[in-house]
């Protein structure tokens, strides 16, 4: 009974959970209570974290919609300048798409990287950042927990 | 031998008939508002058409130097050097066929009209290019570099802001190269048609410069009392002389030279306002100050 009471408890903490994404080696995931759902980062300073935001209506799931209203929020409001833009999958199988900026801050070059996961519900944002140097030097980590996302 | 008196004697009335008629068309001894257009000799035009095909350099010409030519070191852009070819060959011609009691200016307004509609006019190119903010000194010495490169040059720099300017017959190749070493955010291209303008000071000029020249004849001949005033009125056409040489060249410069002009900065924030806002507030927290942020949550 106590394990079942046990099994109940986890399962309703996953169930709670908005979004599921791992941690590699390297990273510290840190004690959220802002508008973030998970944040993680390097002693380096290279930051990946996860936003949740709640979404409702038709075309809530618009690819397009989202890569053209991210985009012109960073280029347009913010001027970052957009590198690459890749099409990518959650972990079970929601399509998403990753938006690469750069950005300089005090004069020094910056990478950040967007990814979001509209499901029809919530849109799922994962952002990293951090000094190119250190960045392209996690780079892999960073990728490899953004594949790891599952947003259902 | 009553053939060769006679034919002399032709000669001889001829040669007084042109030399006499120079006076007639010269111009009045005063500049007055609303002068005429057009009224210079026809090697004034062909001087001028010099001056114009040579643009000067962004420094102040202090002296008058009527027969001064390519005083600056920049170099004029193809379709005013093809304007300086047709201005002297309809000069020549004119001078040629004896016609110059028809005017220099409608001579040269015939070399003009051969030319395509679009070289015809006076234009002044300006670009303005807000890059997104990234390698921003990088991209500032490519800039640069991309104007030495191309037969332009520098004129102000600072930590997010650069402008050019381009030989006009570059000023396509030279916008796509800027354009190509970072992320576009925004472009504005102006063509400013200041062909009226540009025609208007050249006709001042040139009265300017024949009253000038009047004066100065004047001047040798004159008493005392008389050579006191004209002295004065010299110096004072000499100044408006000075004043409109300075605006031609500045707008010669203007138009043999575009400028492109880079921000490296995000879209004003006004511009931005003007964008239709959309009802997610957690919009203006995505980024990099937020993100990075690790002290406070």
């Amino acid at each position: 009974m106590k394990t079942m009471k046990k099994l109940l408890f986890i399962l309703l903490l996953v169930g709670c959970k908005p979004v599921d994404i791992k941690t590699a080696p390297g990273f510290l995931q840190l004690k959220e209570e802002g508008s973030y759902a998970y944040r993680a980062t390097t002693p380096e300073r290279v930051v990946v974290a996860v936003r949740v935001e709640d979404m409702e209506g038709d075309g809530s799931d618009d690819l397009s919609f989202w890569t053209r209203a991210l985009t012109l929020q960073m280029r347009d409001g913010n001027g970052y300048a957009l590198l690459e833009t890749h099409d990518v999958q959650s972990l079970d199988g929601v399509k998403g798409r990753q938006l690469r900026f750069g950005h300089d801050e005090d004069g020094k070059p910056f990478s950040y990287w967007l990814t979001f996961f509209p499901t029809g519900k919530k849109l799922v944002l994962v952002e990293a950042g951090g000094m190119k140097p250190q960045f392209d030097a996690a780079a892999s980590s960073v990728q490899w927990m953004i594949q790891s996302v599952r947003v259902r | 031998m009553r053939f060769g008196i006679a034919f002399l004697g032709l000669g001889l009335v001829l040669l007084v008939a042109c030399g006499g008629a120079a006076p007639e068309s010269a111009p009045p001894t005063t500049v007055t508002p609303g002068v005429a257009r057009g009224e210079a000799a026809p090697q004034d035009e062909a001087r001028f058409a010099s001056d114009v095909a040579s643009p000067p350099p962004p420094k102040p010409q202090r002296q008058i130097d009527r027969d001064s030519d390519g005083t600056g070191d920049a170099k004029p852009p193809a379709d005013l050097k093809k304007r300086e070819v047709d201005k002297t060959v309809a000069t020549n011609d004119a001078a040629g066929s004896g016609t110059q009691s028809t005017g220099t200016t409608s001579t040269t307004n015939n070399a003009v009209a051969v030319d395509s509609p679009h070289d015809a006019q006076m234009l002044i190119y300006t670009a303005h290019v807000t890059m997104s903010v990234y390698q921003v000194s990088p991209a500032l010495d490519a800039i640069e570099g991309i104007a030495r490169g191309m037969g332009g040059y520098l004129e102000s720099r600072n930590d997010t802001q650069i402008q050019i300017r381009i030989p006009r017959a570059r000023f396509d190749e030279a916008l796509h190269k800027v354009e190509a070493s970072g992320d576009v955010i925004h472009r504005d291209v102006s063509a400013q048609d200041v062909t009226d303008a540009y025609f208007d000071i050249e006709a001042r000029l040139k009265n300017a410069r024949a009253v000038r020249d009047r004066m100065q004849a004047l001047l040798e001949k004159a008493a005392v009392k008389e050579a006191i005033d004209i002295q004065k009125e010299l110096e004072r056409v000499t100044g408006e002389i000075e004043v409109l040489e300075g605006k031609l060249k500045l707008l010669s410069n203007k138009i043999a030279y575009s400028t492109i002009e880079v921000s490296f900065q995000p879209r004003a924030s006004a511009a931005v306002q003007l964008m239709p806002r959309l009802p997610f507030p957690w919009l203006g927290e995505l980024g990099l100050p937020k993100l990075l942020n690790l002290e406070s949550r």
